[in-house]
C-alpha cells in the first residue's frame, strides 16, 4: 500500500466519469473536490459523483487488493419538451461506462505523480474492474418530493483491483 | 356581512399595494406516449392582472435519496393571494401551478379564505426547472399571449 493510491484512484475515477458527463452535456460535481456553482444549481440536469474507498487488504507480501464503490446521482428537473425517458438515457450511458474497467493513473501534482509533457513519469497502477459478483445497479427514486418536479436516479458500481507494490 | 366586506376591502388594499400580474394554470390532463417518452400536458390558463405577491424564501433542500448534501436542490417558496373574483369558478389543487415573472411555481398548499374571498397559495419553484411545453386549451378573456410568453 502506498499513500498516493487513494488520491490516484479518486482522481482517475473522477476524470473518467467527468469526461462522460461532459460528453452528455451534464454539469458535474465530484464530492469533496468541487464546489457547487450557480451554473450547477441552475442547470436542468446534473450529475454528482461519490467515491467511497479504497478498502485495502494485504493478500501477501507487497500484494494488495483494493475495493472501491462509486455512486453516481443523476438529477433531472422537469421542463421544456418533456421526455419521460431523459433520465434513463443518462443513466444508461453511465451504467454502460461503469460496466467497463477504469484505468488508474498517477494523476496529481506531488512527487511521483505524472508530470504533464513527460511520458516517462506516467505510471499505470492498474485497472479497477467491476466486481463479478455484484451488478452495476440503477436505482430509480422517481420524483423525490411531493411538489418539486425533480427526479433522481442513482447508479452504483463496485470495483476491485489487485496491485503489486513496487 | 360586515366581516365579508372587511375581508374584501383588505384584499383590495393588498392588491393595490402588493399587486402584480400572475398566470394561473389549471391542469386538465397529462399524457405520456410510452413508446417515445413524450409528455403532453394540457391546461387552462387564467391571467390575473393583480394578485398579491409576497416575498420568496430561498432554501437548499436535501435529497432523501442520498446522504447530505449530495443531490440537494435550491428551491424558492413563495406565497400569492388571488382574488376569487379574478378566477371565478376555478378550484385549485396541488396539480396546478402559477407562473410569475416567467418562473413556474408548483402549488404546494392552498388556503381558501372565508366567504370565498380569495385563494392563499403557497408554491415552490425549483431552480433549474423550466416551463413545460404545455398545450393551453383555453384561456380567460384577459389573457395576453400566454403560450408564447412562457411556453406554458
Amino acid at each position: 500500500m502506498r499513500d498516493a493510491w487513494p488520491r490516484w484512484i479518486a482522481g482517475s475515477i473522477a476524470k473518467e466519469l467527468s469526461a462522460l458527463a461532459a460528453e452528455l452535456g451534464l454539469p458535474v460535481l465530484v464530492n469533496f473536490t468541487s464546489d457547487r456553482t450557480d451554473a450547477f444549481s441552475q442547470a436542468a440536469d446534473t450529475v454528482e459523483i461519490r467515491i467511497t474507498g479504497p478498502f485495502v487488504q494485504r493478500l501477501s507480501h507487497e500484494y494488495w487488493r483494493a475495493d472501491v464503490d462509486v455512486s453516481v446521482l443523476l438529477t433531472c428537473r422537469h421542463g421544456g419538451t418533456r421526455d419521460a425517458y431523459r433520465i434513463n438515457r443518462f443513466a444508461g450511458a453511465f451504467q454502460e461506462a461503469m460496466s467497463e474497467p477504469i484505468a488508474i493513473w498517477n494523476c496529481g501534482r506531488e512527487a511521483g505523480d505524472y508530470v504533464a509533457g513527460s511520458p516517462s513519469t506516467l505510471v499505470h497502477l492498474g485497472c479497477l474492474v467491476p466486481r463479478r459478483e455484484v451488478a452495476v445497479k440503477t436505482v430509480n427514486f422517481g420524483q423525490v418530493h411531493p411538489t418539486d418536479r425533480v427526479e433522481q436516479v442513482e447508479i452504483n458500481g463496485k470495483y476491485r483491483m489487485e496491485v503489486e507494490a513496487s | 356581512m360586515y366581516q365579508d366586506r372587511h375581508i374584501r376591502t383588505a384584499l383590495y388594499m393588498l392588491k393595490r399595494q402588493y399587486g402584480g400580474p400572475l398566470s394561473v394554470y389549471k391542469q386538465l390532463d397529462s399524457v405520456v406516449t410510452f413508446e417515445t417518452g413524450q409528455v403532453t400536458v394540457t391546461a387552462t390558463a387564467y391571467h390575473v392582472k393583480r394578485a398579491v405577491i409576497l416575498p420568496t424564501v430561498w432554501k437548499r433542500v436535501k435529497s432523501p435519496a442520498a446522504p447530505s448534501p449530495v443531490g440537494s436542490r435550491d428551491v424558492g417558496l413563495k406565497s400569492f393571494i388571488v382574488d376569487r373574483a379574478d378566477i371565478p369558478g376555478v378550484v385549485l389543487t396541488q396539480n396546478d401551478w402559477v407562473v410569475y415573472d416567467g418562473w413556474r411555481y408548483q402549488i404546494e398548499e392552498i388556503d381558501a379564505s372565508e366567504f370565498d374571498a380569495g385563494w392563499l397559495i403557497t408554491a415552490r419553484l425549483v431552480v433549474g426547472s423550466t416551463s413545460d411545453n404545455t398545450v393551453v386549451v383555453a384561456a380567460n378573456a384577459n389573457v395576453s399571449p400566454v403560450a408564447g410568453a412562457d411556453s406554458e
